[in-house]
């Protein structure tokens, strides 16, 4: 499979930060898939930030599920 | 008694026929055990028996006086691999946990136990409970009881697969993706993926902390009630204590299942659930909505809210970052005892910056808020598929760490990893067979807690269809 000038500086990165921070990386293919997921995933998520608002504090999302249970199972 | 005609009861039918004494536990112990060993190790579904065990466990539960007797008292079930019993094995579907020995007993099982249910068996998944096929290059593949060429999906395969295949009266599965839809979807089961918070995650093994849950796959949604309230609730033993369970009360499920479809109203939703379906699965959804409308239900078009599509992104980021998490050590000692799709997504894990993970959870409450105004201020129930395919073959699906697999990850949980992100309950219930006469099926979200509804609106529909009836033939 052909690659990318783009394609073979991102494997390279990727190779290298899982070397550094996990002590190795599998096989280039699987570099590049996981490489591409995650820039999708964080992608994905800086667009959902910049157009949702958002509560800074998480833990509201148990107390979101208890508000919006039938009101006759929350007494 | 034919040991045959008893593994093709139902739960609810075992239970009665135990407690009028029409049958021992040791009657019903010794069909299921039969089955495990028979199509139960043809499927690959079998992690761990001890028929000598489980047979004592049903003497003993004969010899309990009857005032002594939980609402299950005497039921074989089986459950995934990954639910913890002080001094037995749990695997969790992996070489490196093959020998772990846990010394707490989960507090699902705890509940069972305290309901008289007999856990006979421990039942194959995918490793670590991290995929929706059912593969599993460690343990193997479990294969589905309809047609062994195709899968069971995942993660709870072997739940799936003994269940459909009348092995056991209901198994425990969890779904932190999807994981009790899909198996439940393929087999041709009954699945109740419960909200967060519902059911105590004591002693069950983690994958992502912020979506795991726990939930039970039966034949039919009655016995799926049945089990859901024996371990729905908060732990009552401070040692046994998952602070995350809510403090919120347990629904009589049983006691409003019975009261049809007529005034619910169903939600039909106009975008996003059938965006990546092919054609055949929007004909089911069609024909589930047509059943409800002659059952007298009011079928409501809902538009969601554009946002709920990120759940499907966010709970494969957070469950792989939190996975990753809990993996990390193993994935630089022993990377090589991992199969390849698991690994790879977990490592996916570490590609993911921290606030983009820390973003999808701040977005959560919001996401979720703005979905259930929208959508449960209107209805009652959303009907929604499972797959976005007929089941697929075993061989087809096999794509491990390949390029182009997390394309298919993406797909295949479409429609099941937005009640993950927002923590809703889902209750898969099949509905027909495709050509190759592997089953369909359907999912019935509900609003937070909302599991008395659910179960109502899905017996009404195995009332009137029957749905739950067909059984393979093994």
């Amino acid at each position: 499979m052909s690659r990318s000038l783009d394609d073979d500086e991102a494997l390279a990165a990727s190779r290298a930060w899982l070397e550094r921070f996990q002590g190795f990386a599998p096989d280039d293919d699987v570099v590049r898939e996981i490489s591409h997921a995650g820039a999708r995933f964080a992608e994905v998520t800086r667009e959902a930030a910049e157009n949702l608002a958002f509560d800074s504090d998480a833990h509201q999302f148990p107390r979101l599920l208890r508000d919006r249970a039938p009101d006759d199972l929350k007494s | 008694m034919n040991d045959s005609s008893i593994a093709h009861w139902t739960l609810e039918r075992v239970r009665d026929a135990i407690a009028t004494g029409e049958v021992s536990a040791r009657d019903a112990t010794e069909a299921c055990v039969a089955r495990l060993e028979g199509s139960g190790r043809t499927l690959n579904a079998v992690a761990g028996l001890d028929a000598e065990t489980a047979l004592a466990a049903a003497d003993a539960a004969d010899a309990t006086p009857k005032d002594d007797r939980g609402p299950l008292h005497g039921v074989p079930l089986a459950h995934k691999d990954m639910f913890y019993r002080k001094g037995r094995v749990s695997a969790c579907g992996s070489g490196i946990r093959a020998d772990f020995v846990p010394d707490v007993t989960a507090s699902v099982l705890a509940r069972l136990d305290a309901a008289g249910a007999l856990d006979i068996a421990r039942l194959n998944m995918v490793e670590f409970a991290f995929g929706l096929t059912g593969h599993n290059d460690i343990t193997g593949v479990v294969r589905n009881p309809w047609n062994a060429d195709y899968i069971t999906g995942g993660s709870s395969s072997g739940s799936g697969s003994m269940v459909g295949a009348r092995a056991v009266f209901g198994a425990l599965g969890s779904d932190t993706g999807g994981s009790i839809r899909f198996p439940s979807a393929c087999c041709g089961v009954v699945g109740m993926k419960m909200t967060w918070g519902r059911v105590s995650r004591f002693g069950c093994m983690p994958l992502s902390s912020s979506l795991d849950t726990i939930g039970p796959l039966t034949r039919t949604v009655r016995d799926n009630a049945m089990i859901f309230q024996a371990i729905a609730g908060p732990d009552t033993d401070p040692a046994a204590t998952d602070d995350t369970t809510a403090q919120i009360a347990v629904p009589d499920a049983l006691g409003t299942i019975e009261d049809g479809a007529k005034g619910l109203r169903i939600g039909v939703p106009s975008n996003l659930f059938l965006d990546m379906a092919e054609p055949e699965i929007g004909d089911v959804v069609e024909a589930a909505i047509k059943v409800y409308r002659d059952l007298g239900a009011e079928i409501i078009s809902v538009d969601v809210p554009p946002e709920t599509a990120y759940g499907n992104t966010f709970t494969s980021m957070i469950a792989s970052v939190e996975g990753y998490a809990l993996h990390a050590h193993w994935l630089a000692t022993r990377y090589q005892d991992y199969g390849a799709q698991t690994a790879a997504r977990l490592l996916t894990g570490s590609m993911v910056p921290a606030n983009r993970y820390a973003e999808a959870l701040m977005l959560r409450a919001g996401i979720t808020g703005t979905f259930v105004d929208a959508v449960y201020d209107r209805v009652d129930a959303l009907l929604v598929p499972v797959l976005m395919t007929g089941v697929p073959t075993i061989e087809e699906s096999d794509v491990g760490a390949n390029p182009g697999f997390m394309r298919m990850v993406n797909r295949a949980g479409h429609a099941t990893r937005p009640a993950n992100y927002m923590g809703l309950p889902s209750l898969t219930l099949p509905f027909g067979f495709d050509a190759a006469g592997l089953p369909y099926a359907f999912q019935l979200m509900g609003r937070p807690f909302g599991e008395g509804i659910l179960y109502r609106a899905g017996r009404a529909f195995e009332r009137e269809t029957l749905c739950t009836d067909p059984a393979p033939d093994l």
